[in-house]
């Protein structure tokens, strides 16, 4: 019985490959490990690892009122857990008009809360948690998040150093709140 | 002062001096508060061409242009 811990590794690497090729990732190849889950998905399971959809709501499990009303009558569900187990979606991703961004530890519930959804389907996949932190004008988490000028003012600026500092502050935020992609 | 891109300079043939944040956030803003104020000097350079309001197939600026003092 593998620990908890590779198991989840294991299925972060099939994420991985699945989305980027094998050329991207970099832990040991399994094919046959990929083909096996793979083949094993339904055609609406493989669809639904092709979408990544908004939800309202600050809660993956119990978002306030409003925003079970607004998902029930957008997408037919109540929550994001609802959606994962309902339509089997590849990822999820917030903004702050769905109610998702509102401070770092709701934040990291809510995609704990997404992760456990995900992990706890019948293949076990982690889901894509995903938002758009472009900076300047445009940045879905607000503070104390680190903030930056937007990319046209770090194209002024000139320096690839700066742009890579930038993205490497940026993403070490995102991550300590369960966002894997922006 | 330019708080979003930097093309309404081409409207704004007059103006001796032009100071593009690049965006209206409270980060661009403080930036420019600095340079305004003196605390840091002007060093960045457009990453994209101005072009002309009268003939938009000239360039006014060029990518590159800065002036720093």
């Amino acid at each position: 019985m593998p620990s908890r811990r590779t198991v989840i590794t294991a299925a972060a690497g099939v994420t991985a490959a699945l989305a980027l090729g094998p050329h991207a990732y970099a832990g040991t190849p399994d094919d046959k490990k990929l083909r096996t889950l793979v083949s094993r998905m339904t055609l609406e399971e493989k669809v639904g690892q092709l979408f990544v959809m908004r939800v309202h709501g600050a809660s993956a499990t119990a978002p306030d009122q409003a925003d079970i009303d607004a998902n029930l009558k957008e997408i037919g569900v109540r929550t994001a857990a609802e959606l994962i187990a309902r339509y089997r979606v590849g990822g999820i991703i917030y903004f702050g008009w769905a109610n998702n961004t509102k401070d770092p530890h709701q934040i990291a519930a809510l995609s704990n809360g997404i992760q456990q959804a995900s992990l706890g389907g019948p293949r076990g996949l982690p889901a894509l948690i995903t938002t758009d932190q472009e900076h300047g004008i445009v940045c879905r988490v607000g503070a104390p998040a680190t903030l930056f000028p937007g990319a046209m003012a770090i194209g002024a600026g000139g320096s690839r150093e700066d742009a890579r500092t930038l993205g490497r502050i940026s993403g070490a935020g995102l991550r300590a709140i369960g966002i894997n992609q922006d | 002062m330019a708080i979003r891109n930097p093309y309404d300079v081409a409207q704004l043939p007059s103006v001796p001096a032009y100071l593009a944040t690049y965006s209206w956030t409270d980060v661009e803003l403080r930036a420019a508060a600095r340079v305004i104020a003196g605390k840091v000097g002007p060093r960045g350079r457009l990453p994209v061409a101005v072009r002309r309001a009268d003939d938009p197939t000239r360039v006014l600026y060029s990518i590159g242009f800065g002036l720093s003092y």
